[in-house]
């Protein structure tokens, strides 16, 4: 089954459904950066900023696959 | 913990990695520094690929955008690139309204952009770091997108949407560049200064105890060297999930450590003869580095506080070593806290000081220069006239976010021929016609590893030419896809790029340059206006640290000046830390009769209030006996409060009777 992706049309202008899943994604990925600061995630990692890269992609690879 | 967490800043590398990347170095500069100018290339080269893959029209955008976004740590480069797509935006919407409100009328369009830029001048004026770029981005995006489209209004959309797609992929590159390469962190270099600024403020603090007079500049420069690091403070926001408790630590660490030196400072106003068995025990304490002895004096001190004190000099001794100490475990406290990434006991703000008037005289010489060059230009009937203006309302914006923007100016005269020949001699000696990437990458490499790696050299002149340089190299190569190797172009736009910069220092020169006198004259009247407000009662919402801390803001930008022709032993700094010292006094003046005011209901703090907006050392002194002999009628809460608010009234008389500046309004506003 081929999947459809959303189409977002501002003014006239289409914008790529990436766009809109990499705004989503940086958008959660801020909303959860409060919890992530509670549950210690920086300490578990040797370099979090690559743990939190991974997070983000993560969380855009999820928005993809399930809408 | 500390090390254990520093360690973190480089993945499974420890501390003696970090200094072989300080000591060992290449060809005269440290791994760290080749680390940085690798870093930079790779992620110019990652977002001109990103760029042309997509087929952005302006991919070279991609790669100006990561030159404009090197800095050395994490943190600042992405608060700089939230900036950055925010004021494209901005930019971009600005431009559409300009270019719709001024159809065909090419002069109301050019003062429409020049009374924007001013405007956003005038913005960043009052904001500092990259939240001043953020603001002059916002005017200078209508540069780039509608005045070099002046020709062809209906392609502003197009090159807005261009310009900010191929921002957004420049940003994205550089992002992902820093995070796999382990950039280095902004909290690390915060906690090693903060640590560093503790120590001297310790340093000078003992020397005070020790009976030496305090010197103006000394205690000036340590007042710059903590509100100094105000930008790097909120750059720490965006560095990591952490980065909000780590932003609270560190402006607790940085006004903690203000209000310490204005504790020390009291001291030192106060007779060398003072309690000395006291002083001795508070050096002792403070020596001790936060050992036992520090707490046990703590609670002495209070104590001493809550039973009195019969010579006033020894009980204002004490409450000012109560602070000194209570300050110095705070600052301490909150490194400790910054390096754990908690948050802190206290969170408060750290505003700055800004002078409006700077602002707008900034502003104004923006609008100017933009018109002034406007009518040259095209009095001059070139090609490529409108790129030259936007050149120049582009490098008057930059300049403006500088602390000196003739020494800008200078420094961009010298990089603007540089970054044209470096463009020259690769398009056309180095590429000459080649049309693949990897060789397009490599042929860019020497410029672009040069110029950043002379951008970590600590001379600021040589770092701000070398960033003109990483910046303007990619504009005047302009990689397209394909590259179209047209001589007469290249020609024209390095031609149009020398001049605006020579236009540009010609113009900063005449045009209402603002010289250190006039900044000084400016602030010191500032402080003396705010001060005046102040004893009348006129008190801002902010706390009372707080609002030191924009104080010491002031005092810091006022150290930076060049000293006056006959002013060698520094007047100017003297009068601002006199002025800072009694501002701080009456603050707390204010903030003691409140309490006691809601306690009392009111009653006995009237003829308190009176002294201080009279500006009446007698009257306050009165008052403080008052305060005193009523006192004894209270509770044990009440005589504590009444005893701290006449402590307060004693101590901002004796200020006003020891400034030989005086304080008088009738002697303030005639200077």
């Amino acid at each position: 089954m081929m999947q459809s992706f959303p189409e977002l049309t501002i003014g006239g202008v289409l914008v790529a459904p990436f766009v809109i899943y990499a705004a989503a994604a940086t958008a959660i990925f801020a909303l959860l950066r409060p919890f992530l600061h509670f549950v210690g995630f920086e300490r578990a990692f040797s370099n979090p900023p690559v743990a939190e890269l991974s997070v983000y992609v993560l969380i855009l690879a999820l928005l993809i696959v399930l809408f | 913990m500390g090390d254990e967490r520093i360690t973190r800043d480089l993945p499974g590398l420890g501390p003696r990695w970090q200094s072989v990347r300080r000591t060992v170095t290449i060809a005269g500069f440290p791994l760290s520094a080749w680390a940085f100018a690798l870093r930079i290339w790779a992620a110019m080269m990652l977002g001109l690929y990103a760029a042309f893959w997509l087929q952005l029209e302006s991919a070279s955008s991609a790669a100006i955008t990561v030159g404009i976004l090197a800095l050395q740590t994490r943190g600042q480069t992405y608060q700089k690139a939230v900036y950055r797509v925010l004021a494209t935006i901005i930019g971009v919407v600005a431009s559409f309204v300009i270019a719709g409100l001024f159809p065909q009328t090419r002069e109301l369009f050019v003062i429409g952009f020049a009374g924007w830029l001013g405007l956003c001048v005038y913005v960043g004026g009052l904001l500092d770091g990259n939240r001043a770029y953020g603001a002059i981005l916002s005017g200078y995006t209508v540069a780039q997108v509608a005045v070099t489209q002046i020709d062809a209004p209906q392609n502003i959309f197009l090159s807005g949407v261009n310009r900010g797609a191929a921002i957004v992929v420049g940003i994205a590159a550089l992002a992902l560049v820093s995070d796999v390469f382990a950039a280095p962190n902004v909290y690390t270099g915060l906690i090693g200064k903060l640590t560093a600024a503790h120590q001297r403020v310790r340093a000078f603090a003992l020397a005070i105890l020790r009976g030496e007079s305090a010197h103006p500049i000394q205690s000036a420069n340590l007042l710059r060297e903590i509100t100094a690091l105000h930008p790097d403070i909120t750059a720490l926001v965006a560095e990591s999930s952490g980065g909000g408790a780590r932003v609270a630590a560190a402006r607790s660490a940085a006004v903690a450590l203000v209000a310490e030196i204005s504790a020390a400072s009291a001291l030192a106003s106060l007779p060398a003869a003072t309690s000395p068995s006291l002083r001795k025990a508070l050096g002792e304490a403070l020596a001790d580095a936060f050992g036992e002895e520090s707490r046990t004096l703590q609670l002495r001190l209070q104590r001493h506080a809550d039973i009195g004190d019969a010579s006033p000099h020894d009980a204002l001794f004490a409450r000012h070593a109560l602070d000194l100490l209570i300050e110095n475990r705070r600052a301490q406290d909150a490194i400790e806290d910054l390096q754990a990434g908690r948050y802190p006991a206290r969170r408060i703000q750290a505003p700055i000081y800004r002078s409006r008037r700077a602002a707008a005289r900034n502003g104004l010489r923006a609008f100017l220069v933009v018109l002034i060059s406007a009518i040259l230009f095209s009095l001059g009937g070139w090609p490529f006239a409108s790129q030259g203006v936007a050149l120049v309302g582009i490098t008057i914006a930059l300049s403006a976010t500088t602390p000196n923007p003739s020494a800008f100016a200078a420094g961009a005269v010298i990089a603007m021929p540089i970054a044209a020949l470096l463009a020259g001699v690769t398009e056309f000696l180095i590429l000459d016609g080649v049309d693949q990437f990897p060789l397009l990458a490599i042929g860019m490499a020497p410029s672009v590893l040069a110029a950043a790696l002379l951008f970590t050299m600590p001379n600021p002149r040589l770092a701000s030419i070398a960033f003109l340089v990483l910046v303007f190299f990619p504009v005047i190569l302009s990689p397209t896809n394909p590259q179209s190797y047209n001589p007469e172009t290249y020609l024209f736009s390095s031609l149009m790029a020398i001049a605006a910069v020579i236009l540009l220092f010609v113009l900063l020169r005449t045009v209402l340059p603002t010289s250190d006198a006039l900044r000084r004259r400016w602030y010191l009247t500032s402080a003396r206006a705010e001060m005046r407000d102040l004893m009348a009662g006129g008190r801002s919402r902010r706390l009372d640290d707080e609002a030191l801390f924009r104080d010491a803001d002031r005092i810091g930008q006022l150290v930076a000046l060049e000293p006056a022709a006959d002013d060698a032993g520094r007047d100017d700094l003297r009068q601002a830390l006199n002025i800072f010292g009694r501002a701080a006094s009456v603050r707390r003046v204010w903030t003691s009769l409140a309490e006691l005011s809601a306690r009392l209901g009111g009653r006995l703090v009237g003829e308190a209030y009176a002294a201080l907006a009279a500006c009446d050392p007698l009257g306050l002194r009165r008052a403080a006996g008052d305060l005193a002999s009523t006192a004894t009628q209270l509770d044990h809460d009440g005589q504590a409060a009444a005893r701290a608010a006449g402590l307060d009234l004693i101590w901002a008389a004796f200020l006003i009777e020891a400034s030989p500046f005086g304080l008088d309004p009738q002697r303030t506003t005639t200077s």
